[in-house]
């Protein structure tokens, strides 16, 4: 590990859709800074089971330009409008059952903005990113 | 160059494909493309609430659709 920088990165530098488990750490990395008084997180996670059927694993797939350009322009909303810092990252191909498929994280002074930039992010991004559950993989 | 259709979810499960790259000399309304394609066997029932968008961005069923466009069929989204 290197030495952690103060500054943050730069919104679009953060990747917003991956193949890759979701680390928790880095999205708040991400976001944080000397300044954040509250950081808050939300992790949409696969369940191990749905209406009644054990699930192995969901299979998610996006429109992945429009995705990006949608998650990014969430993110950017959240952050005028809360100033605060955002970040949104969904994870797209097999998810295994406990493993997270979609992370929000906000960083800011206090924590009402915070929070509300937070439930914000995830709640548009669920609402309006061209992702879908492709496919259930259901236990035997 | 042509018109590229993008289908997902249940309307590419339903036509067996993801795209369909179709030939297109005047300018056409989405509303015209959508009726065109629900001809098409496998969509015969409808596209069931699909979005439309072209080049990315949401269209609606007056919108123009020209050549070299992407034209992508959204159904209901379900991620996260």
């Amino acid at each position: 590990m290197g030495t952690k920088s103060l500054s943050c990165p730069p919104t679009a530098a953060v990747e917003v859709l991956t193949a890759l488990p979701l680390r928790l750490e880095a999205a708040l990395e991400a976001v944080r800074g000397p300044e954040s008084g509250s950081v808050v997180s939300m992790l949409g996670t696969v369940r191990d089971s749905e209406e009644g059927e054990a699930i192995l694993a969901i299979h998610y797939e996006a429109y992945e330009p429009m995705a990006e350009r949608v998650i990014r322009s969430v993110v950017a909303e959240a952050e005028h409008r809360w100033g605060v810092r955002a970040m949104a990252v969904h994870r797209l191909g097999r998810v295994p059952a406990g493993e997270t498929a979609v992370l929000a994280a906000a960083a800011g002074v206090h924590r009402e903005e915070t929070f509300a930039a937070c439930r914000f992010v995830i709640d548009e991004v669920k609402a309006r990113a061209p992702i879908w559950k492709a496919r259930f993989e259901e236990a035997l | 160059m042509g018109l590229r259709i993008l289908f997902f979810g249940g309307c590419a499960e339903r036509l067996g494909r993801k795209s369909l790259d179709v030939p297109l000399g005047a300018p056409v309304r989405v509303s015209e493309l959508v009726s065109t394609l629900t001809e098409l066997r496998p969509l015969r029932g409808g596209l069931g609430g699909v979005q439309i968008a072209i080049n990315l961005e949401y269209a609606g069923a007056d919108a123009e659709v020209r050549d070299g466009d992407e034209v992508a069929f959204l159904p209901p989204y379900s991620g996260g």
